[in-house]
């Protein structure tokens, strides 16, 4: 059925030299860089293309955007890794909500061929992973073809703008992915719904912390609705680190409708199901601190 | 565009749409009897196949990753001997699987065996239990299938031991 139709080229690039001159040939005409598919593939009339004319550059032979390094301060892994496999290396070394973020991502059969480029880079809808690593103040380097290529360290929080949407340069490719390793004294992360099948009504929320005795000395915040974008900000962070614990019913109350509201302000009106969802959350959050601040250890 | 693949021990040369996904590939240009629906990557779970030695759903693969690929469906699999250790495990723990979804459950069972069989290490249990969700089904049974992996581990490792 539809082998009439026209084929999509399609490119192997084996190295990210050969990649340059590829996206440059072809900088004119629809290109889809294929990372791991998963996404691609899910999309409704991806297969059969009504679009002809389409580029296809695969980045799986590409050696380069596989690799792993680590060291004191951070560990970096290529665009190309899988979940699974930043997963298993990375489960003594991550922050714990980032190696949470990866676990609540699809089965671990699936996870297998999730790229983590392509989890970042999936332009119509946003996951938990990259909001985990805007929190944890992740760095990506990117590629992009201008006059020549240039290659720069963006901030995860500058990879989108503040609707949530993808701000890479145009032909950008995403390389590589710096996670700084930090301490922290206590980390939060909650995800319901999947993403990829149930965008609408799934979201997440993580955050991150230091304490000193009974309140936050430094603490950040970051929900994410896959539909929507992402909710991070200066303010809420402030409110969130002014807590003290443990946390009064009307504390938490003005909290939780400061958010509320800023989110409406910022990302439009969330489903009900969502805002329940996070509401659940965010109690629980401020449960886990309570318990935390009069635990005596 | 045209690729060059093995499917189920046969060598085949197949002229296809680049982006066209596996499972439509086997089921229209193959004729596999186990895989009889295409959910376009809806991750229904029922069109796993063992690409290259890695349990794969096979509505994510596109036609030109499967140029010179090793691919085994269920009707491959079970001819072989692995087959032999899950179907020991369904008839010890009584928990089978329903028409529709066995193929695509035994092969899911085969990936976890596959993960856990050279190592020691004991079975993660929520892990298996979050896999268990990937195939959508009436009569999908988590404590089932937690109970048949277990035992199908014990008779792979058995063998295993066996053989050294």
């Amino acid at each position: 059925m539809y082998a009439e139709l026209r084929s999509p080229n399609v490119h192997e690039p084996q190295n990210l030299a050969e990649y340059t001159n590829t996206i440059m040939s072809y900088k004119d005409n629809i290109t889809y860089l294929w990372a791991g598919g998963t996404y691609i593939m899910s999309q409704r009339g991806f297969y059969p293309s009504a679009s002809a004319n389409v580029e296809i550059i695969s980045l799986g032979r590409i050696e380069e955007l596989k690799h792993f390094l680590r060291n004191d301060r951070f560990a970096e892994f290529g665009s190309m890794v899988s979940l699974s496999k930043i997963e298993s290396v990375g489960a003594l070394l991550l922050p714990k909500i980032l190696i949470q973020a990866l676990e609540s991502t699809a089965t671990p059969l699936i996870r297998d061929s999730i790229t983590i480029g392509g989890s970042i880079c999936t332009p119509s809808f946003r996951t938990s992973i990259a909001s985990a690593l805007m929190l944890l103040d992740s760095t990506a380097e990117i590629r992009y073809p201008k006059k020549r290529i240039h290659t720069k360290w963006f901030p995860m929080s500058r990879v989108f703008d503040k609707n949530g949407k993808l701000s890479l340069p145009q032909n950008a490719l995403m390389t590589k992915i710096r996670i700084p390793i930090q301490q922290f004294d206590y980390q939060y992360f909650r995800s319901v719904g999947s993403p990829l099948t149930d965008a609408s009504s799934s979201v997440s929320l993580a955050a991150v912390a230091k304490m000193e005795q009974n309140s936050i000395s430094s603490g950040k915040l970051i929900i994410t609705f896959p539909d929507k974008g992402f909710c991070q900000s200066r303010d809420i962070d402030n409110i969130f680190s002014s807590l003290q614990f443990p946390c009064s019913e009307s504390h938490i109350s003005s909290f939780y409708s400061y958010i509320i509201t800023y989110i409406r302000e910022n990302l439009g009106d969330v489903s009900q199901l969502q805002e329940v969802r996070l509401r659940g959350m965010l109690s629980n959050l401020i449960d886990e601190l309570n318990q935390k601040s009069i635990s005596p250890l | 565009m045209r690729i060059e693949c093995n499917v189920d021990g046969k060598a085949l040369s197949l002229t296809v749409n680049s982006i066209k996904p596996l499972s439509l590939i086997l089921m229209e240009s193959c004729d596999v009897p186990s895989l009889k629906t295409h959910c376009g990557g809806k991750h229904c779970g029922k069109c796993l196949v063992i690409f290259n030695d890695q349990v794969v759903l096979s509505c994510l693969i596109p036609a030109f990753r499967a140029k010179d690929a090793i691919i085994t469906t269920f009707d491959g699999f079970v001819r072989s001997r692995d087959y032999r250790d899950i179907e020991k495990a369904y008839a010890s723990t009584g928990f089978t699987p329903c028409q529709n979804c066995f193929g695509a459950q035994t092969l899911l069972i085969e990936s976890i065996l596959r993960r856990y069989e050279n190592n020691d290490f004991a079975i993660d249990t929520e892990e298996i239990l979050q896999e268990s969700t990937l195939i959508k089904c009436h009569c999908v049974d988590s404590t089932g299938f937690l109970e048949t992996v277990n035992a199908a581990l014990v008779n792979r490792r058995k063998r295993h031991v066996r053989r050294t």
